[in-house]
């Protein structure tokens, strides 16, 4: 029986490497046990440990004239910064008994559960994340009772909400962060407005006209009384900046161009405090919205290559 | 005993005939349909512990399993008689928590605590359904008399045979004189029983009243007696 084992350092961990060449004219057992200092990691299948594998070693089959080859990967406490790895007789002892005279006792601890063989040759099967609506590690982690996770039952409020939310997450192409912040002064201007019915609910020129109607000049603009001076003017700044970056670029494709349109239509909707020209402004981004979209989804079913892309951006907006 | 009712198709009738398995038992059943659970339990509420939770950790198993009284024992008149079930959870958030590992312990403890135990197999031959499959000691192939449904028959008794879990008897679900019942028992390689299709067993999962308890002289319940018949002979 002819052994070699390699070792590698790589940050804390070392990976060791053993091959076992039985030249014998019989068949073997052969147990490789780990000496070093810290658990055995062996290589997984579908999370469970390959066959073979416990918690100290390896047992396998090596047939007569065969080669075997194992590995496994054992943490190591020092800290040092060199590449010293412990040598071979630190790292493994090997034994091999021919088939003939193998102890039961130990072949029967390197027997995995049916459960872990189950695991191992059918695979895992489980819900991806991405279906879970409520997908935040933190708050999942929060959850220890059997309650909290009944509470995300299919067909309760907050499964339907949540849901709701993830759909509507999606179909904006906000970054994330900015979708929130508008979000929560849109409510809050929502709410001052008193309406009966549901601003979000009405059409995109209906809010525009009742804006146009209801608000008062800038000097007297904060139409909200809700609404901070902090947010006031960053929701001005971003109405300018926006504005600057659509001018300036007009190579990038029209999706980024859709994304930035949609911030400065909701800071002009949620601020109104742009005057009238500012809301013929948003008239006419409005209706080129609409014109864009109509001639984007006209180029895509005729024209699948990149060249279009200016052609769609200059008849997307009249005024670059 | 653990007895496994497993099928490998979905919608053929594993989660009813587990359930009148287990009232013929008198054993407790576990809807092991960790994706997509079948068997309701009325007596709970959204409270309860279900599998979910005790494969995850949570809970302990005997806590979760309940225990459902007959409330249509009269219209039948029959004795009010009780059914135990242990529940799983619907949500894709706890069938993503919970630890199929652990269900081999989790079902020797209701075992030990209650006595026998029918378990639900889920649909597809994954782990989900393999390991129930495995751990059992012996099990029910619920097969369809549809041709298109009899390859997953066999694929699910070849998974028995991989996991070393005997074929105690295949129940052909809604069969009629037309059935291949001895062509289905050649080739699965154990004893067929057709359960004939009968209306009234759809309430059975409804309202967790078994018909082999509410109507003990229907055919299909006769049926399911022959399959417990040769359950019983075999253990318990």
């Amino acid at each position: 029986m002819q052994t070699s084992v390699s070792t590698h350092r790589a940050a804390n961990v070392i990976l060791v490497a053993v091959t076992v060449y039985n030249n014998t004219s019989v068949d073997c057992r052969v147990r490789v046990q780990n000496r070093l200092n810290g658990p055995v990691l062996p290589p997984r299948q579908a999370g469970i440990p390959a066959s073979g594998w416990d918690a100290a070693g390896y047992n396998g089959h090596v047939p007569a004239g065969k080669r075997m080859t194992i590995g496994y990967a054992c943490p190591s406490d020092d800290n040092d910064d060199d590449d010293t790895v412990p040598s071979i007789d630190e790292t493994v002892s090997v034994e091999a008994h021919a088939d003939s005279i193998i102890d039961n006792t130990s072949i029967n601890t390197s027997i995995s559960s049916p459960t872990d063989a189950v695991i191992r040759t059918l695979g895992r099967s489980r819900p991806p994340i991405d279906t879970i609506p409520d997908s935040n590690p933190i708050s999942r982690s929060s959850s220890d009772s059997p309650t909290d996770n009944m509470a995300e039952t299919p067909g309760t409020d907050r499964h339907i909400t949540s849901a709701i939310s993830a759909s509507k997450n999606k179909q904006t192409s906000l970054p994330p962060c900015v979708d929130t912040w508008l979000t929560t002064i849109e409510g809050r201007f929502d709410q001052s407005m008193g309406s009966d019915q549901s601003v979000s609910n009405r059409t995109r020129q209906t809010r525009i006209n009742m804006m146009n109607t209801t608000h008062a000049p800038r000097a007297s603009s904060k139409p909200n009384k809700q609404l901070t001076e902090a947010e006031y003017e960053a929701l001005e700044e971003i109405n300018t900046r926006v504005d600057h970056i659509i001018t300036a670029s007009p190579h990038v494709a029209d999706q980024p161009i859709s994304a930035l349109r949609q911030i400065a239509t909701r800071t002009i909707d949620t601020s109104s405090s742009s005057g009238a020209s500012d809301m013929q402004h948003m008239e006419a981004s409005v209706a080129d919205d609409s014109k864009a979209t109509c001639q984007s989804r006209s180029n895509s079913e005729k024209h699948t290559d990149i060249n279009s892309a200016p052609d769609r951006i200059q008849s997307a907006d009249g005024s670059l | 005993m653990i007895l496994a009712v497993t099928g490998g198709k979905g919608g053929i009738g594993k989660s009813t005939l587990a359930v009148e398995l287990a009232a013929a038992l008198d054993a407790v059943v576990v809807d092991a349909d960790l994706g997509m659970a079948d068997i309701p339990c009325p007596d709970s509420n959204i409270k309860s512990p279900n599998l979910h939770d005790v494969l995850a950790g949570r809970a302990d198993p005997i806590a979760a399993v309940r225990t459902v009284r007959q409330k249509q024992a009269q219209e039948y008149n029959t004795h009010p008689r009780t059914i135990r079930i242990l529940p799983c959870g619907r949500s894709l958030t706890g069938a993503r928590a919970a630890d199929i590992t652990a269900l081999e312990s989790v079902l020797q403890r209701v075992e030990h605590a209650y006595g026998d135990i029918v378990v639900d197999c889920p649909a597809g031959l994954r782990a989900d359904a393999g390991v129930p499959l495995a751990v059992a000691e012996t099990c029910v192939i619920i097969a369809s008399p549809r041709a298109y449904a009899l390859g997953d028959a066999v694929r699910v008794r070849a998974l028995a045979r991989e996991v070393n879990t005997g074929v105690i008897s295949v129940i052909i679900n809604r069969a009629d004189d037309s059935s291949p019942t001895d062509a289905i028992a050649e080739t699965l390689g154990a004893p067929t029983v057709g359960v004939p299709v009968d209306p009234r067993i759809k309430q059975t999962l409804e309202t967790l009243h078994p018909l082999i308890q509410r109507v003990p002289t229907a055919p299909a319940s006769r049926a399911v007696q022959r399959v417990v018949s040769k359950i019983k002979r075999v253990d318990i």
